[in-house]
């Protein structure tokens, strides 16, 4: 029976979870990213120079760091949403959400920022966690060397 | 929140909808 089919059914919620975060996350990322270089919407949260983060966040627009850090969000949202290199992307990401999460905790501190820090750094670790079996080989203690530039990553020595 | 910070959020919720309601279907399909 169908209705005994439709209550039979057991989605994989986890699958589902990683799919909202992917969208939200890469659609953020990408929005964010390219309204860097083409100007999307306005920012009308406020004045950032009000904010305990903008000195900070003068200084890596001044450096050109920050077009790089955009850059990256553009790239990393592109791959969360189009479900490709997705642990790659989610590695990438991390450093940029830690300052993120860091600065909207305890630099701004206001509920709006923190929320935004939050989200940050919550889907990152998310996805992260999702591809344990990726990221669990890293953690170790003495790790074996094998660089890339020797076999069989590389090989020199033809077919 | 501004629309920037509550639109991805609605996306991903409407692109989660479908697939769902798609995977309910497909299943179904399949037991009936």
């Amino acid at each position: 029976m169908a209705m005994n089919g439709a209550l039979t059914w057991k989605p994989d919620w986890t699958a589902y979870a990683l799919l909202w975060v992917r969208m939200a996350f890469g659609s953020h990322s990408l929005i964010s990213g390219l309204n860097n270089f083409v100007p999307i919407f306005a920012l009308s949260g406020g004045d950032p120079s009000l904010s305990p983060i903008g000195p900070f966040m003068g200084q890596l627009i001044d450096m050109g760091l920050y077009d790089v850090v955009k850059a990256i969000e553009m790239v990393v949202g592109v791959c969360l949403l189009t479900n490709r290199f997705v642990p790659l992307a989610a590695a990438i990401e991390l450093p940029i959400s830690v300052v993120i999460a860091y600065l909207c905790f305890f630099v701004d501190g206001s509920p709006n920022i923190m929320f935004s820090g939050a989200r940050e750094i919550g889907f990152n670790l998310f996805i992260l966690a999702c591809y344990a079996d990726t990221f669990l080989p890293i953690v170790a203690v003495k790790a074996k060397v094998r660089p890339i530039w020797r076999s069989p990553y590389l090989r020199s020595d033809g077919p | 929140m501004m629309p920037h910070q509550y639109g991805p959020l609605l996306f991903a919720t409407a692109v989660l909808l479908i697939v769902l309601v798609r995977d309910w279907l497909v299943h179904k399909g399949d037991k009936s």
